[in-house]
């Protein structure tokens, strides 16, 4: 049971970020068996790479550096964190999806390099994560689910950018050598802080974590722009090949026939309008993005309740992130409202993480009467999920300036923010050494996650009508 | 393409199976040298002790050097000798010990004397008296010094030397260290009562 427990801790994560993943890929979704391919082969790379890291860890003799008095335990420590871990990790992850995936006839468009990237980052953190959880337990777990998974999942998320933008773009090398040294200095900074056992690498780990968050949604953003490029331009191309001038297609028959193998990207085509040659590696390069803005307005189409629902229960409740940045994104994309989306996720991440940690040094440094009270313990946990009551609520409040005008019956706000307060409360509150502590947990998450379900109700209806109205 | 495939799946195979191999028979660290050592020498294989003890040693001396394990390695390796009575072995072990006590810890801490009291031990049962003599005199010098003269390790010492007395035929001097180290005993036993 508890080998269980810790699985589930440790595969959690991973494939709640890869899950997100694979569901932002919103026109033409990649088919599942070489989606699993790329999560398979992001943890095949763990064992070659950790058989090198072994190798150099010994060859340094990390084991010995005891602190940072120890001799040469700087330029060890940095050697090995870029050169021993970053660079041999990425390195395998980038090496495994040029050669499998980057090549398949599915791979058809830039942004499948988030997908397939996001993919084999997201493999890689769960492999490597259940090594890590297994033997040293339930908290280390709950540190990886919020540092390095994430860290894996969102490097890979950035190299696949360079991937896709290297497979459309006539300076490949250029991309590809761009998004190696990117999330080798990424990851290296985040492990010389992690193995140097100083105080402040906790602050400079979450940095790096949330910068590569980030840049990993900023990159994912950047080619859903160009891919709805892809989907709703009206430019036409005449192939020089085969059915030559006589069917002009579209960017999206393009990008299906380079699915179905019929079109490779070096193949040239005729622009219908103004007669240029041009390759496919050409026309579906990032200067297509410009396009984005004179793009019709495209609603979505929401999501199953059910699968919010599951998605919900696997992730501990952690997919409410993905789900805050996705209705932000929805929202700003299709009423071009003047927001964030990725400001407010990452900040909700870091008002609802980093604040256990600030308490947790104050916990233990300071003492009130003696020792910290539990009312104080209960009262911070309470405030914690005020926090996140209130980033819910104002995007809620959003939704209801829409709904009011579209729905008979929208959900109402207070009722939903009171009951997620108080579920969240609970679940902050409860103790784990009370008697079956992991189920009243998933308990109190399916709650939470039936009460977001009223909300994800009501949007799949409202999309459902923006579609009908189009 | 070809070759980053070709590349990428020897990578993956050899890697794994690499990893694979050292995963299910990890490579031998000092502390599992020690471990493996210390199981033999309870169960009295001592040749086997000895050569766990020998290779932990050996692990120990690879650089980076770490001075706490070599000392300890030197310590455990000098008993396994003595134990099997490899009296040369052990002397040369000890005198590393011995050099390794004065830098780690100075030229008066009772590390230094505990070991020069081993040697002694060691040259007595090897008939060497008058070395051992001196090794003991010092010993017990730096004891008293460090530990003050009631000492149950300075009585441990004085009983050594009144052995080594007896056997030089000095029995009048080895009388007189009986009496100091029997006192010391019997004043440590009333205190422990």
């Amino acid at each position: 049971m508890e080998t269980l427990k810790l699985l589930y801790i440790a595969m959690g994560p991973g494939i709640a970020i890869a899950v997100f993943i694979y569901y932002s890929d919103k026109w033409e979704k990649e088919p599942k068996k070489l989606v699993l391919k790329s999560f398979f082969l992001g943890g095949l790379a763990v064992f070659p790479t950790y058989y090198f890291e072994g190798m150099v860890e010994e060859a340094l003799g990390m084991r010995t550096l005891v602190d940072e008095h120890s001799p040469l335990f700087w330029p060890k420590t940095i050697f090995y964190a870029f050169f021993g871990v970053a660079l041999a990790e990425e390195l395998c992850k980038f090496l495994f999806l040029k050669a499998f995936v980057c090549d398949d006839q599915e791979f058809s468009e830039p942004f499948d390099g988030i997908v397939y990237g996001g993919m084999v980052g997201c493999g890689f953190a769960t492999v490597e994560n259940i090594m890590y959880v297994l033997p040293h337990g339930q908290e280390v777990g709950i540190i990886r689910m919020i540092t390095a998974v994430p860290g894996h999942a969102f490097f890979g998320v950035i190299l696949g950018y360079f991937m896709g933008r290297a497979k459309f773009s006539v300076n490949r090398a250029r991309h590809l050598l761009h998004g190696l040294v990117v999330v080798v200095l990424l990851h290296g900074i985040y492990d010389t802080a992690a193995f140097s056992k100083a105080i402040w690498s906790v602050y400079l780990v979450f940095a790096i974590i949330l910068l590569g968050i980030y840049l990993g949604l900023k990159a994912k953003r950047e080619l859903e722009k160009l891919s709805a490029v892809i989907e709703f331009s009206a430019k036409q191309y005449f192939p020089l090949k085969g059915r030559r001038k006589t069917v002009p297609l579209q960017l999206r028959d393009i990008r299906s026939l380079l699915s179905k193998g019929k079109l490779v990207p070096d193949d040239n085509l005729i622009d219908k309008k103004t007669g240029k040659i041009k390759s496919i590696r050409e026309i579906f390069s990032s200067k297509i993005i410009s396009q984005y803005k004179r793009l019709p307005k495209t609603p979505f189409s929401g999501m199953p309740v059910k699968l919010f629902l599951i998605f919900y229960q696997v992730t501990f409740g952690l997919y409410l992130y993905f789900w805050f940045l996705g209705n932000y994104r929805d929202f700003t994309s299709y009423k071009k409202l003047k927001l964030n989306p990725e400001f407010l996720a990452v900040g909700l991440f870091v008002l609802t993480i980093l604040p256990y940690f600030v308490y947790g040094f104050f916990r233990e440094t300071l003492t009130w009467n003696g020792g910290p009270s539990p009312l104080i313990d209960v009262s911070f946990d309470l405030f914690m999920a005020g926090i996140e009551a209130t980033f819910l609520y104002y995007q809620f409040q959003m939704f209801s300036k829409f709904f009011e005008k579209k729905l008979a019956k929208p959900f109402s706000v207070p009722m939903i923010i009171l009951g997620f307060f108080i579920l969240s409360g609970l679940k902050k509150v409860l103790s784990s050494t009370i008697p079956f502590y992991l189920f009243w947990e998933m308990i109190l998450i399916l709650l939470q996650g039936g009460v977001l379900a009223f909300v994800q109700r009501d949007l799949n209806l409202y999309w459902r009508l923006e579609n009908e109205r189009n | 393409m070809v070759r980053i495939k070709i590349v990428a799946l020897i990578i993956a195979v050899v890697g794994s199976l690499l990893y694979l191999q050292s995963y299910l028979n990890p490579p031998e660290t000092w502390e599992s040298h020690n471990k493996k050592g210390v199981i033999a020498f309870q169960e009295s294989h001592y040749e086997e002790s000895e050569k766990h003890f020998m290779q932990a040693l050996e692990l120990a001396e690879k650089p980076p050097a770490n001075e706490r394990r070599l000392y300890f390695s030197l310590g455990q390796l000098a008993e396994i000798y003595r134990i099997q009575s490899k009296f040369v072995e052990a002397e040369l072990i000890l005198k590393r010990a011995l050099a390794m006590d004065e830098k780690l810890f100075g030229p008066r801490h009772p590390n230094l004397a505990l070991n020069l009291n081993n040697l002694a031990v060691n040259y007595r049962l090897r008939g060497r008296y008058d070395e051992a003599e001196v090794l003991l005199k010092q010993a017990l010098e730096i004891l008293e010094e460090s530990l003050g003269k009631e000492h149950p390790l300075v009585a441990n010492i004085l009983e050594h030397y009144a052995h080594l007395l007896h056997k030089m035929g000095r029995s009048e001097e080895a009388e007189k260290l009986e009496n100091r180290f029997r006192a010391i005993y019997s004043l440590t036993e009333v205190e422990n009562q």
